[in-house]
């Protein structure tokens, strides 16, 4: 699927980096695009290790405070989750 | 004083008791009025106007509409309408009534022009805020709206404390532009933490994705845009904010990363998006200054977009974590299309209402010759797109299990109905965003100092559309890595979330309880002080009990009453009333103490998790010397001619 995005992107690209020549606001053709895609990747790539190293913990961490699947109490009266929620709250 | 009447604050708070008199139909045209006869009132209000009452010794200016308060007033009626109309479905009377008395606070808050006024309006605004948490009636809202409660209290005492010593230097109240020194310093530090900058940002994160699905949209408008005001009005030009504000623009982005929770990663992106408020605040130029407000205005506006789209999904299915959603995008195409104009206004697309304002702030970094700013700023906002633009959105609608089923009952999850008043009130923010992107100079003519500044120049424009498109890129090749875990990310909330129970156990370690050690150890007496209140939630349940809470106690030797009477409180906490349900095979230790556990339920009598007890009793000694001592200090300078 990637393939068939290919040929607009290198086009879109090359057009890009033609008009920064021309218009000379970046401080080089093509600018854009490296922070675009080197900024993105270098933020997941920072993010997932720091959240691997440091951050992550499991959900039950506090463990008053797991955060649920399901928040029925949001849920409209008539919403058909919220009633099976509450029939299973009333034994 | 004929001008008081023009107050802003007045219909809201007239409101806030009408909401309480007036039947629950007639609230929603209350809703609707109280910001339309606001913004009457600020187009009535001629910049200039000042109004001064005398009080005590004092003279207070208690309202004063400037170039600075004037868009912030603005944009606060526009977001009181906006969420109103959101509520409509979903709110009642109570919720409606803090909602209206928080926003009202916030016109205060921006129309003070005395530090007085400012601080009273400042700590009702964090006061009926609390309640847009606490309207959720959980035990866990209970307890993030408590702590978010104890830390805005903190930060108003720090306020309150850096007024004082101002007053005590300078002889004056009015709030104008501060000199550096112990009181500047003192209500920066409360106005950072009104405007979530790390290390003391993690309120936010805790208590906005707790909220009710509309509380959620009133908070995300007030409490840290009526912080930058603040900032934009007395530390222009502090360096410090401008290091600050980069550092939150990236903080805010890398836990968006890790987070699953869709209200809670919008609620990282505040974070970030207010870094760019922060920044520019502190370069602290007439451009960034612009820039800094028309940011905060087009943010309130976007952001409320996208929290509306997320609460929209909570609201049809009940489910906010984005592991658990997907599948759901042909049922709620609407939704997702409005959700997604504030994602590109967000992201800074180009005729959307954040490329205007966030060019702005860009641009007065590069005036400043700060271009590390500049680059870091512009990956902070690739940032924003990749999480809000792209990886939410995906997450949410569409995730692994593609488009989903056009019809109800064959997909992953049950997707009801959203109501009209909801997708109208989306659709007006959607609008204002386009509008605000295809003519800012309505933006600009708003904005406190002149605007010459053409933000829709070919080389921006192609700049952006390249970032946006490289970073969809990136997106893409990065897909197999950005599908939510399900975990939750330690941030500093940690220091009173689990700090305290470390604490206590190290305590415990160290002087085990002994019957004498000062500490009330008797279960039947500590369930007798309890207050016992009526169960709360919508499903009443037994208390079945739930798995053995891993508690680290001081060795099995020392497992005093005391302890017995934590676990039973722990007990009781799993058994609350909406995750009894799943829970399991009750304990030995529910078993025990079950009378005291069925006297409990439901009653959120802890804050913090159950390893975080009452503090070692010696601390809370420590501390109420040191309040003691610091109010006995105050008095005597006080005194001292």
């Amino acid at each position: 699927m990637i393939r068939r995005a290919i040929p607009p992107i290198v086009v879109l690209f090359v057009l890009g980096t033609i008009a920064d020549v021309f218009i000379g606001y970046s401080p080089f053709p093509g600018y854009g695009a490296a922070i675009g895609l080197f900024g993105c990747i270098a933020i997941v790539i920072v993010s997932k290790w720091l959240g691997t190293v440091l951050l992550d913990r499991p959900e039950d961490y506090y463990p008053d405070e797991v955060p649920p699947d399901l928040q029925p109490d949001l849920l409209p009266p008539e919403h058909p989750e919220r009633q099976a929620h509450a029939r299973r709250g009333r034994p | 004083m004929s001008d008081l009447l023009l107050h802003p604050i007045l219909p809201f708070v007239v409101g806030a008791v009408l909401v309480r008199l007036l039947p629950h139909t007639l609230g929603h045209v209350v809703m609707v009025l109280a910001p339309v006869v606001a913004m009457t009132q600020i187009w009535q209000l001629e910049a200039g106007t000042s109004v001064q009452v005398d009080y005590l010794d004092w003279q207070l200016e208690v309202l004063r509409a400037d170039g600075l308060s004037t868009p912030f007033g603005v944009v606060f009626a526009i977001a009181a309408l906006i969420a109103g109309i959101y509520g409509i479905a979903t709110q009642r009377g109570p919720e409606r009534s803090a909602a209206l008395l928080y926003a009202g606070a916030a016109f205060g808050v921006v129309y003070a022009g005395d530090l007085l006024t400012f601080f009273l309006f400042w700590e009702t605004k964090a006061i009926a805020s609390t309640f847009l948490i606490l309207a959720r009636r959980t035990a866990r809202s209970g307890r993030s709206g408590m702590r978010y409660l104890f830390v805005h209290i903190f930060g108003g005492k720090l306020l309150l404390a850096g007024i004082i010593v101002h007053v005590w230097q300078t002889d004056s109240l009015s709030f104008t532009t501060f000199e550096p020194g112990v009181a500047a310093y003192l209500i920066m530090v409360a106005c950072l933490l009104s405007a979530a900058v790390p290390p003391l940002h993690a309120w936010l994160a805790d208590a906005y994705p707790e909220a009710t699905v509309a509380g959620t949209v009133f908070l995300s408008a007030y409490t840290t845009k009526a912080a930058v005001y603040a900032l934009a009005r007395g530390f222009p030009g502090f360096d410090i904010l401008i290091y600050l504000g980069v550092i939150m623009a990236l903080y805010g982005v890398v836990y968006a990363v890790l987070e699953n929770d869709i209200r809670r990663l919008l609620g990282y992106h505040i974070v970030s998006q207010v870094g760019y408020m922060v920044a520019a605040v502190g370069i602290g130029t007439e451009l960034a200054i612009n820039g800094a407000t028309a940011h905060a205005f087009a943010h309130i506006l976007y952001k409320g977009l996208l929290l509306m789209g997320a609460g929209a999904v909570l609201y049809a299915t009940g489910r906010a974590k984005m592991s658990e959603l997907g599948g759901i995008a042909n049922r709620m195409r609407l939704v997702l299309a409005l959700y997604m104009v504030g994602a590109v206004s967000i992201s800074s697309f180009p005729l959307f209402s954040g490329f205007v304002s966030k060019e702005l702030v860009v641009a007065s970094a590069s005036a400043g010759d700060l271009t590390w700013l500049v680059v870091l700023l512009k990956v902070a906002s690739v940032g924003t797109f990749l999480h809000t633009g792209l990886k939410l959105p995906f997450g949410t609608w569409i995730g692994k299990k593609g488009l989903g089923p056009r019809l109800n009952g064959e997909g992953p999850v049950f997707v009801g109905a959203v109501p009209a008043s909801m997708i109208a009130a989306m659709a007006l923010s959607a609008s204002l965003n386009f509008l605000l992107g295809i003519r800012p100079q309505l933006l600009y003519d708003l904005l406190p100092y002149a605007v010459t500044y053409d933000v829709y120049t070919f080389g921006k424009v192609v700049e952006k559309l390249q970032i946006l498109l490289f970073t969809a890129l990136a997106f893409w090749l990065l897909l197999p890595k950005l599908h939510a875990k399900a975990v939750v990310s330690v941030d500093t909330d940690w220091v009173y979330r689990k700090l305290p129970g470390y604490l206590r156990d190290l305590w415990r370690r160290l002087v085990p309880p002994t019957p004498h050690s000062g500490r009330p150890s008797e279960p039947s007496s500590r369930v007798a002080t309890e207050p016992v209140e009526p169960v709360a939630g919508p499903a009443p349940a037994e208390p079945v009990g739930g798995p053995a809470p891993a508690e680290p106690v001081g060795g099995p030797a020392r497992v005093g009453a005391a302890d017995a009477a934590d676990a039973a409180a722990a007990e009781a906490h799993h058994a609350d009333a909406t995750d009894a349900p799943d829970a399991a095979t009750p304990s030995t230790a529910a078993a025990t103490t079950a009378t005291a556990t069925r006297r409990r339920v439901g009653t959120p009598t802890r804050l913090f998790s159950p390893v975080a007890g009452p503090p070692p009793l010696i601390a809370t000694w420590v501390l109420g010397g040191l309040m003691l001592l610091g109010a006995i200090i105050v008095l005597f300078t006080s005194l001292t001619p």
